[in-house]
């Protein structure tokens, strides 16, 4: 009996390779000498904002007044993130032995798509949107370092990784061809808008950076750009005393082609009204488009097309896990997602092993795109071959109020 | 087992569910933002094109209206058809393939009515050239046209006329060209006019045979003028009486629907240009402005009115770009009731003239010209300098408005005036449907925008602040939803009903800002 693939922790911080989430209570060459067929969908919608706000924002339903203003006490005086991932893998893990001379390897190939979405706005970005610029008569909204990230790719993946059995422990690596379908960026690293103490104009000023794949929209099956990535563990393990994995993942680039589209300038805006050469004689529509057309007809107009390269949100994951009975576990964690607008996530958890079927576990968890959460995982082993790993990372985000983040892990296993 | 599968099952539809309840998201935003902004100058009341700064930045209306007093077309009159030519011969002979059959030189008089003229050229012109063969052999038909030459070459053109059948005559038709010709009307001798001088040349047609020609045979040639529009004519044109009814759409006051102003200082003046190579009297019959929404008409008194006015004829100026030196007449009538004329607020002027062209006869020898696109024209030349008073002088439009957007609420627009004019307004905006029937307005308050003070030299230094309140209330947002029109109203007074120069630089400013709850 083996669960080779079992997580035992609830965390936003699942490996997105899963040649690393090879944990298990048997031995290490025993466990690797199995074949695996995995695959895993993980969701993750994180915020400083509560999950309240969230769901209404994303899901529909009127945001009310308390609700603008709990959230608005909530946030952090700095850059506030909004962060939403989706990845989608199949890997084929199979242990050779010999390879090119070299002895307990194996090699793995995968297939994964990734949806990467992530925001930072300021407390005063978050006060304009949701309660208008009305509270900003007189004043200055800051809206300095404002960011958006869009990015949505698929990677083919191939790699090796080596079992040493006296030190029980096995490093690796994969290679990735990097499919690029689409992508959005946007930064305004200083930003401000001003607001006429009677309305009389707005002013906006900054410097603004944007970025954009040819193609945006539904068609997200489309290649814009192809590119390359490495992802690279280390873990080592003492049955039922400690567990140790290092993996750094998806370190790489996309090169998007040359009907992308860049626009970086530094502008200066006052708005007085739709300029009307004269009051008696109106034009048919004082406006046309939405702001959002407008505001993208301008920056294609003021923007120009030509190759870019971008780099993808390279995700780091170190963690220990210690056995201090042989039924319980405790886990500690530290993730970053660098190039993506994440913060330093840690985490602590517990792992009870009720059985070597079934573990239950419970992890507190503060940072990445969220604050402090709290998660519940399950896993179980349905018959000798298939393991399920089935996780909320954010279980007081689905129950609390106040609480942030909806997302979810689901893993299932096939080993052969 | 099973129960294990159903709870993974139940889990994946819960949280399947839970992601795909979308409903609309909205909330609400307290909004402040300038929605519109617009400045209303001096030219945009009376239209930018009317309006001429002074040395010392005072402005003046100028209107200048241009009256084509002649309608040339009624000057030329002319025949459809140039010439009949039939051609037969005596007695019966044969006549073998490429021999001549006849050749016949023709001098057509061709009838301009009382012109006798020697030289024309023709903007536009087209012959028609239809010749009729009974004769059992095809011919070959050459056309000369002596008179007609360009660029030193005259005109002519051959053509293949079937050969006739026992039962029917051949016919042909022949399209001629004759755009921008020269035309010498001079006769082969050239000592005539209105004569057309060609040859016509009649062969058995090389490709057909022997031809047996009878005198019951004959070769009909016709030549017509299809199209004849004249650019230039030379001779004596004819002595003709001319009467004629001319008006001109005055824009200026078109934004004005009621109430009067009191002018002062104005001048007009009358500019006559004879571009015509001959003299002519003339009397002006009535020279009136009108005011058709009013439905009144005011003529001019002054004594050019019923006056023979002698006009000499123009002469060649012999450049190509500028033909003619017209002969330039130009009458004051300043002092007369021009006042009463424009305060009327007229959108027409109307004139009426009679004239004689060539009175005396033909005194030039035949020496008259004509250039068709040019001919007796008048430009009537106002210049009204901007020192009124107004009362009630009231300027409306129609604008086009669209409130799709459903998300404004209630709220408030504010609108800022900073009035520069010293003229006091009132502004209304309406509501109104189809039928231009009011249905609500936006302005529930006060709508006075006072005008701005003048310094001791009449002359506003600052403008004038108001702020107005439009409260956006549902109804209002309900009318404005369902209609799309709205009546745009202004009535203009004076400050203390005195007299005011305008300058160039007043004008009053408007913002409107919009202070209202927004759903997004």
């Amino acid at each position: 009996m083996s669960y080779g693939t079992l997580q035992l922790n609830a965390q936003i911080t699942e490996p997105k390779d899963t040649v690393v989430n090879l944990d298990s209570e048997k031995h290490m060459h025993q466990k690797h000498k199995e074949n695996h067929l995995k695959f895993r969908f993980d969701y993750d919608l994180g915020s400083v904002l509560n999950n309240a706000f969230l769901r209404k924002f994303l899901y529909g339903g009127t945001i009310d007044q308390k609700l603008i203003d709990e959230n608005y006490d909530r946030l952090q005086h700095g850059p506030n993130h909004i962060g939403n991932t989706m990845d989608f893998a199949i890997q084929y893990r199979r242990f050779t032995g010999e390879f090119l001379g070299m002895h307990n390897v194996g090699f793995s190939t995968a297939i994964e798509w990734h949806l990467h979405h992530d925001f930072d706005f300021t407390d005063d970005g978050y006060s304009l949107i949701m309660n208008g610029n009305k509270s900003f008569a007189g004043k200055t909204a800051d809206l300095s370092n404002t960011k958006y990230n869009f990015l949505q790719y698929s990677q083919i993946k191939l790699g090796l990784f080596k079992e040493n059995e006296e030190k029980h422990s096995e490093y690796g690596f994969q290679l990735a061809l990097n499919i690029g379908n689409q992508f959005e960026e946007f930064a305004a690293p200083h930003a401000q808008l001003y607001t006429d103490s009677l309305g009389e104009f707005v002013e906006l000023e900054g410097e603004f950076e944007y970025l954009e794949s040819g193609y945006i929209g539904k068609n997200s099956g489309l290649i814009q750009g192809i590119g390359a990535g490495l992802d690279l563990f280390y873990e080592i393990e003492k049955e039922h005393k400690y567990k140790f994995v290092f993996e750094v993942a998806n370190i790489g680039f996309i090169y998007w082609n040359d009907n992308s589209l860049e626009y970086e300038a530094e502008e200066h805006y006052v708005f007085e009204g739709i300029v009307i050469d004269n009051l008696f004689d109106m034009p048919e529509q004082l406006y046309s488009t939405t702001v959002n057309d407008s505001l993208h007809d301008y920056i294609i107009a003021n923007g120009h097309r030509g190759s870019h390269a971008t780099l993808t949100p390279i995700e780091l994951d170190i963690w220990y896990e210690h056995y201090l009975t042989e039924k319980i576990s405790a886990k500690a964690r530290f993730r970053h997602k660098i190039f993506g607008l994440y913060s330093p996530y840690y985490q602590l958890g517990g792992t009870y092993h009720i059985s070597d079927k079934y573990h239950i576990g419970v992890d507190a968890n503060y940072g990445g795109y969220s604050k402090l959460n709290f998660g519940v995982s399950l896993c179980m082993e349905i018959n000798d071959n298939f393991v399920v790993d089935i996780r909320t990372r954010y279980l007081m985000g689905f129950l609390g109020h106040k609480f942030s983040g909806i997302g979810g892990f689901a893993q299932i296993n096939y080993k052969f | 087992m099973r129960i294990k599968i159903l709870i993974i099952i139940s889990i994946i539809l819960a949280v399947s569910t839970f992601s795909c309840n979308k409903r609309e998201t909205h909330w609400q935003t307290d909004v402040l933002l300038p929605i519109v902004s617009s400045e209303m100058g001096v030219g945009d009341i009376f239209g930018a094109e009317n309006i001429a700064s002074n040395p010392d930045q005072s402005v003046s209306i100028v209107v200048e209206e241009d009256i084509d007093l002649l309608n040339l077309d009624s000057v030329i009159n002319i025949d459809d058809t140039i010439a009949v030519d039939i051609f037969n011969v005596p007695y019966t002979f044969t006549i073998p393939p490429g021999q001549k059959v006849i050749q016949k030189e023709t001098s057509s008089k061709v009838n301009f009515g009382k012109m006798e003229l020697v030289h024309a050229k023709a903007k536009r012109a087209k012959m028609k050239f239809y010749v009729t063969n009974s004769i059992k052999q095809p011919l070959l038909v050459k056309y000369e046209l002596f008179c007609a030459t360009k660029d030193g070459a005259i005109y002519e053109v051959e053509e293949r006329v079937e050969a006739a059948t026992a039962t029917e005559h051949a016919y042909v038709e022949k399209e001629i060209n004759l755009d921008s010709y020269d035309i010498d009307l001079s006769g082969p001798n050239k000592n005539s006019f209105n004569v057309i001088y060609a040859k016509t040349t009649v062969w058995i047609h090389p490709d057909g045979d022997t031809a047996n020609v009878s005198p019951t045979d004959t070769v009909l040639i016709v030549s017509t003028f299809d199209e004849f529009v004249p650019e230039y004519a030379y001779g004596y044109l004819g002595t003709h009486n001319l009467v004629a009814n001319a008006s001109s759409a005055i824009k200026v006051f078109g934004n004005f629907s009621s109430g009067s102003f009191d002018l002062d200082n104005m001048s007009a003046y009358i500019d006559v240009y004879n571009f015509l190579g001959v003299d002519l009297t003339m009397e002006i019959n009535d020279f009136a402005t009108k005011n058709s929404n009013a439905n009144t008409n005011i003529s001019l008194i002054h004594s050019i009115i019923g006056s023979t006015l002698n006009m000499q004829r123009a002469s060649e100026s012999g450049i190509d770009d500028y033909p003619v030196y017209a002969r330039n007449y130009k009458y004051d009538i300043s002092n007369s009731n021009l006042d009463q004329m424009v305060e009327i607020m007229p959108d027409s002027l109307l004139v009426s003239v009679s004239g004689i062209i060539n009175p005396l006869g033909n005194i030039s020898a035949g020496n008259d010209f004509i250039y068709f696109d040019k001919g007796l024209d008048a430009k009537i030349k106002l210049d009204i300098p901007l020192n009124f008073s107004a009362t009630d002088l009231l300027i409306e439009d129609y604008a086009s408005i669209n409130i799709s957007d459903d998300g404004i609420k209630e709220g408030d627009f504010n609108i800022l005036f900073k009035n520069g004019f010293p003229f006091d307004f009132n502004l209304q905006m309406y509501i109104v449907d189809n039928s231009n029937s009011i249905v609500d307005s936006l302005f529930d308050d006060a709508t006075f925008i006072g005008g701005a003070d003048v310094d001791g030299y009449g002359i506003v230094r600052n403008k004038k602040d108001t702020r107005l309140r439009m409260k956006f209330t549902n109804k209002l947002l309900e009318s404005l939803q369902s209609n799309d029109k709205m009546l745009i109203r202004a009535k203009i007074n004076s400050v203390d009903q005195k007299k005011y120069k305008l300058y160039q630089n007043y004008s009053l400013d408007i913002k409107m800002v919009g202070d209202f709850v927004y759903d997004i």
